[in-house]
């Protein structure tokens, strides 16, 4: 659906569009968020962050406003400030949160040294990369139960497997991992 | 909050990352997704939706003095809530001025009643006293009795909506118009009625509202959508009454606004609606009451063409569904083309045709016979699930049925889950597995296979007897042979059987051991043996090391002659011209025991000539024995021969009792022969461990000075028959020398 459909039908059918945009970029705002708030945030707040990105995208993208073209931009743009601004009330233990505007939310990221994130993001490749090369289901129950956290229980769920299957799969999959990323080691 | 971990790296990420998480690693969470949505949504109309509640306030009409009698106000339908009869009045009036006449997109070719087609709606009919279900609060109601209470009631069924829909749709309703003021007036009047009826008995009291409960009352629940239709009487004339809304589901808890909600009054004839929706009701019921089944050429699932089932795709499906049909369980497939209108109405037919008749008990197959034979047809329509699941193993069709409602929905996959309240209906019927499914692949024009899993199908089976190797058609033929059986496993299993059956099927596992299926037929049944057995180096059965896997029974006698018909052994193959009646002929006799040459009597020999092939090293002998058989020994032989169950084998080697070798290990033999004018014929009979075979050669001859010659063997026609004959019985050869000894 493009950007101009999507504004029709926002004006025809309101809690329709909010359907489709939800639906489209929940696992996108969700990535984010949780991307951000990971550490800091239990599931409460990064469901209650995710809310208020879309709440705020509802409101901001409505038939009238004049925003052009790129709805990704912008939703990544609404998500990114919006889990900073969670961050930084997590962290500092305000309670109320504060708005942050796009401008600040630029600052924000080149704050950290240039060399250092790009080294990071390297890592974080090549930590991808290692978790994708041990296949299906083991990529998604490591990246499940390591970075999303969830228990064996709903990953079992997830991927139609017993607890006790994932369990014994996680174990094995994270020798695996460790194995591929030593020799990525001393292969660099 | 996460622990810490070697993933944190991934945290707080460049795009590049995220954008890598979310399309390879997507966090798959969707249980909350719903919970998040709606979040969302109230979190926006707080900031963005003042104007309704000005709205709400200005209201002349006080709409939220919900009095508690509402509480009582019972509901039909296992999810069903609503608003009642005179506060729909109440609200109407307000609601007329803020909404346009809903009917008016409504399609003109077909007329349909203002609250929707009562034969596409499953209405459910209104009972009083079911328990509550369910409770929803107006969520912007001030006051704090500003909810419904949620009913169950039963289904009314397709036929009595069908009926109902007739008539509904056939009447023209007159909207009461908001600006009338007569109908204000009256409505108005009814409502202050209820109110100070009602509002004396406030607490706890339940329901005087509904004192006339004979009133019918409709509710419509699908997903998180309320259709209400009440009649009432309020004097000057009757009202139908339709309310519609939507609520959402936060916590457990139900909510809705107001604003959802539509409120619609007609001017009916209240008299009419009641006889007649009381008629269709109660006629109806007595339709209903026949207790045996009676399907009138439509399955018991409906009319197949009239949902859109699809067959269901696997994992590399385009959509991956799951669907929670209860707590524990969940249906997980792969999405699927829908069935063409075409081919949806064969299949109807096709199962309309049938005799649907309930399992009691289904029958399994014995486990070497399982295969993981499924079929399975699925139809979503958005609100009700329906499963047709061919079974292949115990011959049954599964109907599963209830209505669902979407958790969560992204590309390539969708999460639906039973709505809450509403029965799952699981009913099984007898089927004959396999011609459907070959029924049903015609009409598809693919095969919707059921070989798949199947290890019976999937092995090489050969005959023990003669190692000959089932083909593809012949294993299928007897897979679906047996399949049609109805099995019964013998309590105790012999700790021996030894693989002595008259049919035998083996096939050679992987680990080098031997797998037998023994067929043998008794007089009233077919008893059938699973064996594994051990071979020694040399591919030897040494007599001992067997396990029965399985030994049972099926009541068909049949069963052994089928097989030996698909393996090509027909019981009833004809005998050759030539011997059928063995009396117009000199037949004469002579033993050969292969283990003896004193009993092959050269010297008495009438005829035995030799030629040399082109290697000077080869001869053809035909000898004509010298021991006449008296006739009416000969008609003793030809009628056993004639009752003798015959079925034609390939020519094998063994059989050739013309050269025979070392190897040959035939027990016995004996041959008869003959003479006419130019031919020589020799019929020998040779015993088999477990059965009997029978060969005749011709061969021509001539006479020179007094001396018969064969002729070159370039002439000769050999065999009468091309096919060796064979018997299951190895005693025929006794029998014949019993008879010949008299």
């Amino acid at each position: 659906m493009t950007d101009q459909q999507l504004r029709r039908l926002l004006s025809s059918s309101p809690e329709k569009a909010h359907r489709l945009i939800f639906d489209e970029y929940y696992n996108y705002v969700y990535t984010i968020v949780f991307n951000r708030l990971r550490s800091l945030g239990t599931p409460e707040d990064i469901d209650e962050c995710i809310s208020d990105v879309f709440a705020e995208i509802f409101t901001k993208y409505n038939s009238e406003s004049s925003h052009s073209g790129n709805i990704k931009g912008f939703v990544s743009a609404i998500a990114r400030n919006r889990s900073v601004d969670t961050f930084r009330r997590l962290n500092s233990g305000i309670k109320a949160s504060v708005s942050l505007d796009a401008d600040e939310a630029v600052q924000l990221s080149s704050d950290e040294r240039i060399d250092e994130q790009a080294e990071r993001t390297e890592t974080a490749h090549a930590l991808l990369d290692a978790v994708k090369s041990l296949g299906e289901p083991d990529s998604t129950i490591i990246i499940q139960k390591y970075y999303y956290g969830r228990s064996s229980e709903d990953i079992g769920d997830m991927i139609d497997m017993k607890p006790n299957t994932v369990r014994k799969r996680l174990s094995r999959a994270l020798s695996r991992l460790r194995d591929i990323l030593r020799e990525d080691d001393e292969g660099r | 909050m996460n622990e810490k971990n070697e993933f944190d790296i991934l945290e707080n990420a460049e795009s590049s990352v995220t954008d890598r998480l979310e399309a390879e690693f997507p966090p798959r969470d969707n249980r909350e997704k719903e919970k998040i949505f709606r979040m969302s949504e109230r979190k926006f109309n707080n900031t963005s939706a003042p104007d309704t509640e000005k709205e709400q306030t200005v209201s002349g009409v006080e709409v939220y003095r919900r009095p508690k009698w509402q509480r009582g106000l019972s509901i039909a339908a296992a999810c069903a809530l609503v608003v009642g009869g005179a506060t729909g009045g109440a609200y109407a009036l307000k609601r007329f001025r803020n909404t346009p006449a809903a009917e008016s997109q409504l399609d003109t070719q077909k007329k349909v009643a203002p609250f929707g087609d009562f034969s596409e709606l499953e209405y459910q009919l209104c009972d009083y006293n079911r328990d509550s279900m369910r409770t929803v609060t107006i969520e912007d109601s001030p006051e704090a009795y500003g909810y419904f209470e949620l009913f169950s009631g039963p289904i009314i069924s397709q036929q009595k909506r069908d009926k109902l829909a007739d008539f509904f749709n056939n009447y023209d309703y007159e909207e009461i118009a908001a600006d009338t003021d007569e109908a204000i007036g009256v409505v108005n009047e009814a409502v202050t009625e209820a109110e100070t009826i009602d509002i004396s008995t406030i607490e706890d009291a339940p329901a005087p509202i509904n004192a006339d409960e004979s009133d019918p009352y409709f509710i419509y629940c699908r997903d998180n959508e309320i259709k209400a239709v009440k009649i009432y009487d309020v004097g000057e004339f009757g009202v139908l009454n339709y309310t519609h809304f939507n609520f959402e589901e936060q916590d457990g808890q139900y909510f809705m606004t107001d604003d959802d909600m539509s409120v619609e009054a007609y001017k009916i004839d209240y008299d009419l609606f009641k006889s007649t929706i009381n008629e269709i009701l109660s006629s109806e019921d007595e339709e209903e009451t026949p207790t045996e089944p009676e399907y009138k050429g439509v399955a018991p699932f409906g009319n197949f063409s009239e949902r859109e089932y699809f067959i269901p795709g696997g994992e590399d499906a385009e959509k991956q569904i799951f669907v929670k049909s209860d707590e524990e369980t969940q249906i997980t497939f792969g999405s699927g083309e829908v069935i063409s209108a075409e081919q949806s109405k064969q299949i109807e037919e096709l199962f309309n045709s049938l005799e649907w008749n309930e399992s009691v008990e289904p029958k399994t197959k014995p486990f070497w016979l399982v295969g993981i034979d499924r079929m399975t047809f699925i139809s979503m329509d958005g609100s009700d699930f329906n499963m047709l699941s061919l079974n292949g193993d115990n011959n049954t069709l599964t109907w599963d049925s209830f209505r669902y409602e979407t958790e969560s929905e992204y590309d390539g996959m969708a999460n639906y889950k039973r709505t809450e309240g509403s029965a799952r209906q699981i009913k099984t019927y007898d089927i004959d597995y396999i011609s459907l499914v070959n029924k049903l692949s015609e009409i598809m024009g693919r095969d919707l296979g059921y070989s798949i899993h199947n290890s019976f199908l999937n092995s090489d089976w050969s005959t023990e007897d003669d190692r000959v190797l089932l083909s593809e058609e012949q294993k299928r033929a007897i897979y679906e042979l047996l399949s049609s059986c109805d099995f019964d496993q013998a309590s105790e299993s012999p700790k021996q059987i030894s693989p002595d059956a008259n049919l035998v099927l083996s096939r050679e596992e992987n680990n080098g051991t031997h797998t037998l299926l023994n067929i043998e037929s008794n007089p009233d049944s077919t008893i059938f043996g699973y064996v594994k057995y051990e071979v020694d180096e040399n591919g030897q059965y040494n007599g001992s090391d067997n396990t029965v896997m399985w030994l049972g029974s099926c009541p068909d006698n049949t069963i052994e002659e089928k097989i030996s018909e698909i393996l090509g052994r027909s019981k009833n193959a004809p005998l050759p011209e030539i011997i059928t009646d063995l009396t117009t002929n000199d037949w004469r006799f002579r033993d050969l025991d292969l283990n003896s040459e004193n009993h092959l009597h050269y010297d008495v020999v009438d005829l035995n000539t030799k030629y040399t092939d082109g290697y000077d090293n080869s001869y053809l002998q035909m000898i004509y024995g010298t021991d006449s058989i008296p006739e009416d020994k000969l008609k003793l032989i030809s009628d056993l021969l004639d009752s003798t169950a015959w079925y034609e084998s390939d020519y094998t080697e063994q059989h050739d009792l013309l050269f025979p070798d070392d190897n040959y290990d035939a027990t016995q033999c004996i041959e008869l022969s003959m003479m006419d004018d130019d031919h020589i014929f020799v019929m020998q009979l040779i015993e088999g461990e477990n059965n009997t075979s029978l060969r005749i050669d011709a061969q021509s001859f001539f006479e020179e000075n007094g001396t018969k010659y064969l002729d070159d063997p370039d002439d000769i026609c050999l065999e009468v028959t091309d096919k060796i004959l064979m018997c299951d019985d190895p005693e025929l050869i006794d029998n014949i020398k019993r008879i010949i000894a008299g």
